[in-house]
């Protein structure tokens, strides 16, 4: 194992320039020795396909003969515990009539599926009163009014609904009191993709940033053909939309401060949201895979307002010059250097890029470095997660695969696709696994939406991942090296109840590892928020650091592993005031 | 060695334009035989000095103000120059003075390519259709208008066009290589090889058709293939700097070719310079391949002064200059981009 990275928390702000450069060029340097000709090196990652009793659901689009853009874009899915049994539920996303946009039978309607621990799971959507309105696509959880449970916003295509939690299994829909039944001045109804909830101005509870895709009215629908047959239309035939971010006021209610933030500035074709302190300035910034158009990087300027980044740092386009068809995100740390990079998935022949960050946010595309140009040319990636499927202590990455266009057109036997796991080489590169990742793994559906978590809380991350007009896919992991392993679900007081938005540095025997607290990941779905890392043969964590988003620090000293940890926060301590074992 | 001032095009046959532009000739051999100011105001132009440019206009009207050959071809050069407002006004003065409606088409379609250049899509569609409106009988204005509307993935429009000029000319090699690009950015490819096909029965030796079974190949991630092909358009016309251009590109996703590939962006770059893409490619090479950040700058410079709104291109010149530990060059380059983004707003930016 290499040597231990710097401590990401300690900056010097003299060294942003030096390491910037020095970074950059190291990455340079870095580029031959990468690349690596070893898969059969690492630990292997394997899944198995479950289909758990109970988790009775298909998604519709709507489908009809005509191409409605909405029908391909179906749909998200998200892992929540909202009735705090310690179990991650699933819930998802459906569509509705085309074009009325209306859910009118429960073929349309959201479910949420109750984890009953024995691997089978129960539909409790009517007690919990969380079917959906409208034509929904993604889904995005916390808890937004701190109250220990976790909520559910949804977002759609003409409207979205916050499902406040009323901890007793049900939810009641507040959108219009929270003031989210939002009608923009310009657009009208804006069609939202994802969604992520965020503390951008860190005063303890969670904001609401949501990605807009386009303009788009059944009545004015273009026409599309590939080679004579219907299918749907290119992006670049709507107009693209801004962006939304909503303020939390502390009592249910929420600001639009979208224009008075800068997010409103900036149109694109939104659809994944990646949130992380990509600078390590201690404020969230927010990456945003646009669909043929420019990435958007919002810089948190740490006054409530954001600035455009994405050029300047090197995530606007890829290393071919090209706005790719941007569809999912995650940013965390793949090298273990402490800075979270970020994942992007798009559409087949683009390649999927992974932009590097050398340092306080400046990134480096690296994607033919790392192997992933020849892994994914051939692929059409949605939804997409950077974890430890292995628990060897370097995060791997997942594709929910599957091209854009009609299953039914012209093209359709291409537009089902196999799911892509590449697992991280230790040395910058990663490997196309999926072909040794179990007999089911090779199976071709339409993917789209992908959650990430560990369903049966052994210490290995589950994937599920939607379908359109389909089942979903439940993939337990089955990993079959027993490495170590630790979740820990954070608990704010200072900090929004979630610890959304916290930072941890873990280290161990080996090496030091980074990862931090969000639900927003991939295309359109929210993830299990509970922290995971694989420890490989490490029984011991020797320290967890904790930066809290209310700038406390908090450590942790060793800790056993193969265990859930909830960590609560602390108030600030002097500095000198450690704690060891606190909130174990 | 390559120039890197915007010096006057030495064969227009060269120019961006996927198709040979075409000539409005306001004057005869004007270049020869044009007076001192004509030669001024030329050279004003390629200085890129745009009060010299004023002041010569405001002598050219003192000089001749009747003569139209000479505010047409004043026109025509500052078209050339990416001028397109000054054109629009000297041909406007030109037309005003008489003109055939030969003149009158052409005199749009400059001003649709000078906009074409300057990325301002919508004003050179308008130009365009304009041109057709006066002049139907032109192919080349058809083919411009299908080309930019495929470039704009503007399929629909695209094929319409595609089709009316189709209907017009039915044996014209160029409109189905239109069609054909049409339908590439359409995603069928199929169709877009049936126009292919039709190109290549009416003029096999084209290198207009080999380059769009290049764009074919390029589609289907048939890189090899589409390398053959944008050589054999080179065979055909070694002054093509596109087919230069394109063979580049393909060989440049080939992986093991940067070599290769750098020595065709240059030769690009050296027939027609003014084009920001071969300057970005180039610069591409130097920078994420061959690790030369001095030498990929050079090249970024270039493409970025001709496409100031360019995204990809400022995107790796700031990277660039961090990487050679030019910080300020680096801020510098961010805030030109923050402002030449904003006064593009959201034109649409051709690449």
């Amino acid at each position: 194992m290499s040597e231990p990275p710097r401590n990401r928390f300690v900056t010097d702000m003299r060294w942003i320039g030096k390491l910037s450069v020095c970074g950059l060029l190291l990455a340079g340097l870095g580029v031959s020795f990468w690349q690596s000709d070893r898969p059969g090196a690492v630990d292997p990652i394997t899944f198995e396909l479950m289909a758990p009793r109970g988790l009775h659901f298909v998604s519709n689009s709507g489908a009809t003969s005509r191409k409605y853009q909405p029908q391909t874009m179906l749909a998200g899915v998200a892992l929540i515990d909202y009735d705090n049994d310690g179990l991650l539920d699933i819930y998802l996303v459906n569509g509705a009539a085309m074009p009325d946009l209306v859910k009118n039978g429960e073929a349309f309607s959201n479910r949420l599926f109750r984890n009953n621990g024995d691997g089978s799971f129960t539909d409790v959507t009517g007690r919990a009163g969380v079917k959906g309105r409208g034509y929904d696509i993604g889904v995005a959880v916390a808890d937004f009014d701190n109250d220990g449970y976790e909520d559910i916003f949804v977002a759609g295509v003409r409207g979205n609904i916050l499902y406040h939690n009323n901890g007793d299994g049900t939810f009641t829909d507040v959108t219009q009191k929270a003031g989210l039944d939002h009608r923009d001045p310009v657009y009208g109804r804006l069609w939202a993709a994802s969604a992520a909830w965020v503390d951008h101005d860190r005063d303890g509870w969670l904001d609401l940033f949501v990605s807009n895709y386009v303009v788009w009215d059944p009545e004015q629908e273009p026409v599309c053909e590939r080679d004579h047959v219907p299918d749907f239309c290119h992006p670049k035939l709507y107009q693209g939309l801004p962006n939304s971010l909503f303020h939390n006021n502390h009592d249910g209610t929420f600001t639009d401060v979208s224009q008075r933030s800068g997010i409103r500035k900036s149109i694109g074709k939104g659809m994944g949201v990646a949130v992380a302190d990509f600078d390590n300035d201690g404020w969230p910034d927010i990456f945003v895979a646009n669909d043929n158009e420019p990435n958007q990087l919002f810089h948190n300027e740490k006054n409530g307002t954001f600035s455009g980044a994405a050029v300047e740092n090197g995530v606007a386009y890829t290393e071919n010059g090209a706005a790719i068809a941007g569809m999912g995100a995650d940013a965390r740390d793949v090298d273990n250097d402490s800075w979270p990079d970020i994942f992007e998935t798009a559409l087949v022949k683009e390649t999927m890029p992974l932009f590097r960050n050398l340092g306080h946010g400046i990134f480096q595309e690296i994607t033919r470095e790392s192997g992933l140009t020849a892994a994914t040319r051939n692929k059409g990636g949605w939804s997409n997660g950077v974890f430890d499927f292995n628990n060897d202590g370097w995060k791997d990455l997942f594709v929910a695969a599957a091209h854009v266009l009609d299953p039914g057109g012209n093209r359709r036997a291409s537009v089902e696709q196999s799911n892509v796991v590449l697992a991280n080489l230790h040395n910058g590169g990663f490997s196309d696994v999926s072909s040794h990742a179990g007999n089911d793994f090779a199976r071709p559906a339409v993917h789209r939406g992908a959650a990430f978590g560990d369903l049966d809380n052994d210490g290995r991350i589950d994937i599920v991942v939607t379908c359109l007009d389909g089942r979903p896919e439940v993939w337990h992991n089955t990993s079959p090296v027993r490495n170590h392993w630790l979740i820990i679900k954070t608990i704010g007081s200072t900090s929004n109840r979630d610890g959304i938005g916290a930072k941890l540095k873990l280290t161990t025997s080996s090496g030091v590892q980074f990862n931090q607290v969000t639900t927003a990941v991939g295309f359109a779905s929210a993830s299990d928020r509970r922290v995971h890392f694989g420890l490989g043969k490490d029984s011991v964590a020797r320290k967890l650091q904790i930066v809290w988003p209310s700038g406390t620090v908090q450590m942790l000293e060793n800790i056993r592993a193969d265990q859930i940890l909830i960590v609560r926060e602390k108030p600030a301590l002097p500095k000198s005031g450690r704690d060891p074992g606190s909130g174990r | 060695m390559i120039r890197f001032s915007l010096r006057a095009r030495r064969c227009l046959r060269t120019a961006s334009a996927l198709l040979a532009p075409f000539l409005v000739c306001f004057g005869q051999n004007a270049s020869s035989e044009s007076p001192p100011i004509f030669e001024a105001l030329k050279s004003a132009i390629q200085a890129r000095d745009v009060q010299l440019i004023d002041q010569q206009r405001k002598e050219l009207d003192r000089v001749e103000p009747r003569n139209r050959e000479a505010h047409g071809k004043a026109g025509e050069w500052l078209a050339e120059g990416r001028y397109c407002e000054p054109a629009g006004e000297e041909f406007d003065r030109a037309l005003s003075l008489g003109a055939s409606k030969k003149q009158q088409a052409g005199s749009h379609y400059l001003l649709g390519r000078c906009y074409e250049r300057a990325s301002r899509t919508r004003e050179a569609l308008a130009e365009y259709r304009k041109a057709i409106e006066i002049g139907p009988g032109e192919e080349k204005f058809h083919v411009a208008l299908i080309l930019l509307l495929a470039s704009q993935w503007e399929t629909g429009f695209g094929e319409d066009a595609a089709r009316e000029a189709l209907a017009r000319f039915p044996n014209s090699a160029p409109c189905w290589v239109a069609a054909g690009l049409v339908e590439l950015r359409n995603g069928s490819l199929g169709n877009a090889r049936e126009a292919w096909r039709r190109a290549k029965a009416l003029e096999p030796d084209s290198p207009l058709v080999a380059k769009l079974l290049g764009r074919i190949q390029m589609t289907e991630a048939r890189y090899a293939e589409a390398v053959q092909s944008f050589q054999r358009a080179i065979e055909l016309d070694r002054s093509d700097a596109q087919a230069w251009f394109y063979c580049g590109l393909a060989l440049s996703k080939m992986g093991d070719q940067s070599d290769r590939a750098l020595q065709a962006f240059l030769q690009a770059i050296e027939l027609n310079p003014e084009p920001a893409e071969a300057y970005y490619w180039a610069g591409s090479i130097y920078v994420q391949r061959k690790h030369q950040n001095e030498q990929g700058i050079r090249y970024l410079e270039q493409a970025v002064v001709r496409a100031p709104a360019w995204g990809p291109a400022s995107q790796l010149l700031i990277q660039a200059y961090r990487a050679a530990g030019h910080s300020e060059k680096a801020m510098g380059a961010t805030r030109r981009f923050q402002e030449s983004s904003e006064r593009a707003a959201s034109e649409p930016v051709r690449h």
